[in-house]
């Protein structure tokens, strides 16, 4: 906690208040950062979200925060909508591979994955990378989802967002606007920062008060 | 409520009268009733018997406890025969248990019943007796088909909690009954058999919820929504052996137990957060609906797909595994939780399931299911079986005869 000098008359009228607001915004804070450190987000892919390649590589890898538990599901999308992933996924340790085989469509591709950690965390999201010199693949991007970073891409798919999102803990969504407003992050902040102004206006009014 | 306890108007009136008292305004509620009311109640009243008093429904020639609703209170206990067991002497066993049931379930005390008063409020007490494949195969005069349970993928048993010659599941909605049912069965055992164990569970108490309601294990979820209904023309056959020949007859109206002890990791659970919780079940928490409905009993779509082209239920789910087209792939499950104090685990307790389930056969019913869940199933990561067994459950007794009479051949 903060230490303020030895209170003198007027300072006290403030710093009650101040201690108190401080201390609250501390718990706020704490509530949503501690659980996020057990949970599980991609980290990178290979290739990577954004990428511009030649040729469709043999193989697409993810790599993940934590150990990631079988089965997991990853499905690869040409431009054309061929399916271009093999329907087995290797798992080991924090990743997860699939061999990709297609036409050889240019443009842009679209990467999603969906696993569960072995700590039972569920983890969905989608990437793009293109293919070929086709210009503005990524901005002509078929799917709304895609995004520029994998970290903001580990949304919860629609439908399991529905289910869980009386979870206060999730700490993905907490990173993540979901499109249909604040993200939780957001919303902590503002109650936090809005709960030490509206203490500091008070402070200031009682002390005019008693001078 | 067949078998269940009569609440005439007049005792409803009493018991509302009753309320009011506990409130400290019982002076005034006569004053509510008019004057020829409280003189006609004065001659026709009518008690609600205790809960307690209540017997559990007859089945018939099927043992109770199978398809008896569920009591609050579970005490399993494994018996193996003694060294010298004989046919004889489990006839000699079995005639004495059967009738310490049959006395203990209508409320009467034992035969030499040490505390007789101890059984006066049955509580819905159910004894149903069953013969592991030992006793089958060596002192059975009729073969009905019982094969030892094969292991699991993934199964930690512990001999402690293993196949046993005689089963006895005890269940009752009172602890203290139970007990007393349990120390007479024991003590009459005592001569033919040991015990090797014995697996105490519980549900909600009852009255907590509402009648027909599906239990919750100590990992919060809804369990057993899928089972058999006795209203649908399949479950007689699901459940209860039938058919021709010498051995059928002899056990028609029998059943088989599946009896299986599961370790939950609680503290690995606790790590797990709701949405994470869901998709290991593909159901939801609350109401335990599947993730693709709204109600406990909506049919899962396990094609409905998520904005990224995923199942929306995971094919990994226990759920999903534990399904089958196959409509021969279901049994009655009839689970109980547990908890048991253990030092040796980081929170001093072992909790679980007592999972118990009835099958007409098991190799056909249970098996399959089992070895699709043991090969890929999200929940196993927090549960593992440390005890498997069973046992068939003879058709019930004659009304002067015992338990396993048409097994055991007639009296020498």
């Amino acid at each position: 906690m903060t230490k303020y000098p030895a209170p003198v008359a007027t300072r006290a009228a403030w710093a009650a208040p101040l201690a108190v607001m401080t201390a609250l915004l501390g718990v706020l804070l704490a509530g949503w950062t501690s659980p996020a450190a057990a949970h599980t987000s991609l980290l990178g892919s290979s290739p990577e979200d954004g990428a511009r390649l030649d040729a469709l590589p043999a193989e697409m890898t993810f790599t993940f925060s934590e150990p990631i538990a079988t089965p997991a599901y990853a499905v690869v999308t040409a431009p054309d909508g061929e399916q271009v992933a093999s329907e087995t996924v290797r798992v080991g340790g924090t990743e997860v591979s699939v061999d990709l085989a297609g036409s050889g469509a240019e443009g842009t591709y679209t990467a999603a994955f969906r696993v569960v950690s072995e700590d039972g965390h569920p983890v969905t999201g989608q990437l793009t990378f293109v293919v070929g010199d086709e210009d503005g693949g990524v901005a002509a991007s078929p799917s709304p989802d895609a995004s520029a970073s994998p970290e903001a891409s580990a949304s919860p798919a629609a439908g399991a967002a529905a289910d869980g999102a009386d979870g206060a803990d999730d700490a993905d969504a907490s990173d993540t606007s979901d499109g249909s407003g604040l993200s939780r992050t957001q919303l902590y902040w503002g109650v936090g920062i809005g709960l030490f102004v509206v203490a500091g206006v008070l402070a200031l009014l009682a002390r005019r008060a008693r001078s | 409520m067949p078998g269940g306890p009569r609440w005439g108007r007049r005792s409803v009136l009493r018991s509302g009268a009753a309320a009011f008292g506990g409130a400290g305004v019982g002076w005034s509620a006569s004053a509510l009733l008019p004057d020829d009311a409280t003189a006609a109640e004065a001659e026709v009243v009518t008690v609600a018997p205790p809960a307690g008093s209540e017997t559990a429904a007859e089945p018939g020639r099927h043992q109770a406890g199978v398809t008896t609703p569920p009591q609050a209170h579970l005490s399993m206990v494994g018996w193996d025969l003694r060294a010298r067991r004989s046919r004889e002497s489990l006839r000699r066993m079995m005639r004495l248990l059967t009738d310490d049931a049959r006395r203990l379930a209508e409320g009467r005390a034992a035969l030499a019943d040490t505390e007789p008063e101890l059984a006066q409020y049955p509580s819905r007490l159910t004894v149903t007796f069953g013969f592991g494949p030992r006793v089958m195969r060596e002192l059975a005069t009729v073969d009905v088909g019982l094969a030892e349970l094969p292991e699991f993928a993934g199964d930690r048993l512990d001999e402690a909690w293993g196949q046993t010659d005689v089963v006895a599941q005890i269940c009752s909605d009172d602890p203290v009954t139970l007990a007393h049912a349990r120390r007479m069965l024991l003590k009459d055992a005592r001569g033919f058999a040991e015990v090797r164990w014995i697996q105490d569970g519980f549900r909600d108490a009852r009255g907590t919820a509402p009648a027909g309601a599906t239990m919750r294990n100590l990992m919060g979820q809804v369990d057993g929504t899928v089972n058999p209904d006795p209203a649908e023309p399949d479950f007689d056959g699901l459940i209860w052996s039938g058919g021709e020949g010498e051995a059928a007859e002899a056990f028609a109206g029998g059943t088989f137990l599946v009896l299986r002890r599961i370790r939950m990791d609680l503290e690995g659970w606790d790590r797990v957060d709701r949405r994470g919780r869901e998709e290991v079940i593909g159901r939801r928490l609350d109401n335990g609906a599947p993730l693709t409905g709204e109600h406990e009993t909506d049919a899962p779509d396990l094609n409905a797909k998520t904005a990224f082209g995923f199942p929306v239920i995971d094919p990994a789910s226990h759920m999903a595994r534990a399904r089958s087209s196959d409509p021969l792939q279901r049994f009655l499950r009839r689970p109980f939780n547990y908890t048991v104090p253990d030092t040796s685990r980081p929170t001093g307790e072992d909790a679980g399931l007592v999972f118990i389930a009835y099958a007409a056969d098991v190799a056909r019913q249970f098996v399959p299911v089992q070895r699709r869940l043991a090969e890929m199933d999200r929940l196993n990561e927090w549960t593992r079986a440390i005890g498997s067994a069973v046992y068939a459950i003879p058709p019930a007794a004659t009304d002067d005869g015992y338990v396993g009479e048409p097994l055991l051949g007639a009296d020498a």
